[in-house]
């Protein structure tokens, strides 16, 4: 076993072989060796390939948020990168801070509580349909609650 | 000589590299990766707002664009210097009750670089996409402060 590649000693102990060894075919027909030896190196390349894709990907976004089913984003050229915060979701009658549902009554407390745990920022998610109504309820109660900043969450894209 | 597979009396130049740890690693970098991805990137428009009381004396003099919007979608522009006082005052009359994008567009393409902050007043019944449309088009021609008003 002395001189022996790494795959070769792997070769010895692989079950495959081994299964060969113990039932070895008989000297009439040609004998058929179970072993075989994948080349892993166009792998290693193609997973390589695929590492670099992916993480060319990663955009630096530091906050996933969850868009709700019946939410249309509005699109926006020159955008930046959705920094930490308190999310605040506005659908058609109903209102979600942080994923949970709220009325409009308790909007500004329970801001001013998620305030004082350390995000200054609120991110607004909105329909692109949404009258400035709506928004303008939590713009009044975010500048009530004291946040100083206000990112408005929109998908990168040209606008026809 | 050097030989392929090792088995040699010579020192040989051919060596194995074991791959398989490699593969690991990057399959487990792969499955994380597959994992982390943001599939729907989402981005934002940024607006600041003041919190506390900052003196007028200690407010920097700055000429500001306001933009008032009203129900029909007619655009009121006027530039105002620090003490609120107006100097030119430009209407926007709606086209087919949406707003002139073309006129707007050709307006604040010319205040581009002149002025960097501007103030939003749309009405009640202004949609939020024509709201990020029009603070989209400042950002894009040099307005870095672009406030919004609540009603």
């Amino acid at each position: 076993m002395r001189n022996l590649s790494v795959l070769q000693r792997q070769m010895f102990k692989s079950p495959i072989l081994a299964q060969g060894l113990i039932k070895p075919s008989s000297s009439d027909q040609k004998s058929k060796n179970l072993y075989f030896s994948m080349n892993l190196t166009t792998l290693i390349d193609a997973f390589c390939i695929l590492v670099i894709f992916l993480l060319s990907n990663m955009n630096g976004q530091l906050q996933n948020v969850n868009i709700g089913k019946d939410i249309k984003l509005p699109i926006a050229e020159k955008t930046e990168i959705l920094n930490t915060g308190i999310t605040l979701r506005i659908e058609k009658d109903s209102l979600y801070l942080d994923e949970t549902k709220i009325s409009m009554e308790e909007l500004t407390n329970k801001l001013i509580q998620l305030k004082n745990k350390g995000p200054k920022s609120l991110i607004i998610q909105a329909d692109k349909d949404s009258d400035f109504e709506q928004l303008s309820y939590a713009l009044r109660a975010g500048s009530q609650a004291g946040y100083e900043k206000y990112a408005f969450a929109v998908l990168p894209g040209k606008v026809k | 000589m050097a030989s392929f597979g090792g088995i040699s009396n010579k020192k040989d130049l051919n060596f194995e590299l074991n791959l398989m740890p490699v593969f690991d690693i990057l399959s487990v970098c792969i499955c994380f990766l597959l994992m982390t991805v943001v599939w729907v990137e989402v981005r934002s428009i940024e607006t600041s707002q003041a919190v506390g009381g900052q003196s007028l004396a200690e407010t920097k003099p700055e000429k500001s664009l306001w933009i008032k919007i009203d129900d029909a979608q007619n655009l009121d522009l006027s530039f105002n210097d620090s003490q609120q006082k107006t100097d030119t005052r430009i209407s926007i009359k709606a086209k087919e009750s949406t707003i002139n994008w073309k006129e707007v567009n050709r307006f604040i393409m010319a205040q581009k670089s002149k002025v960097s902050l501007a103030h939003l007043l749309p009405s009640k019944n202004t949609k939020y996409d024509e709201i990020i449309r029009l603070m989209d088009l400042l950002k894009q021609n040099g307005f870095q402060n672009v406030g919004l008003s609540p009603i």
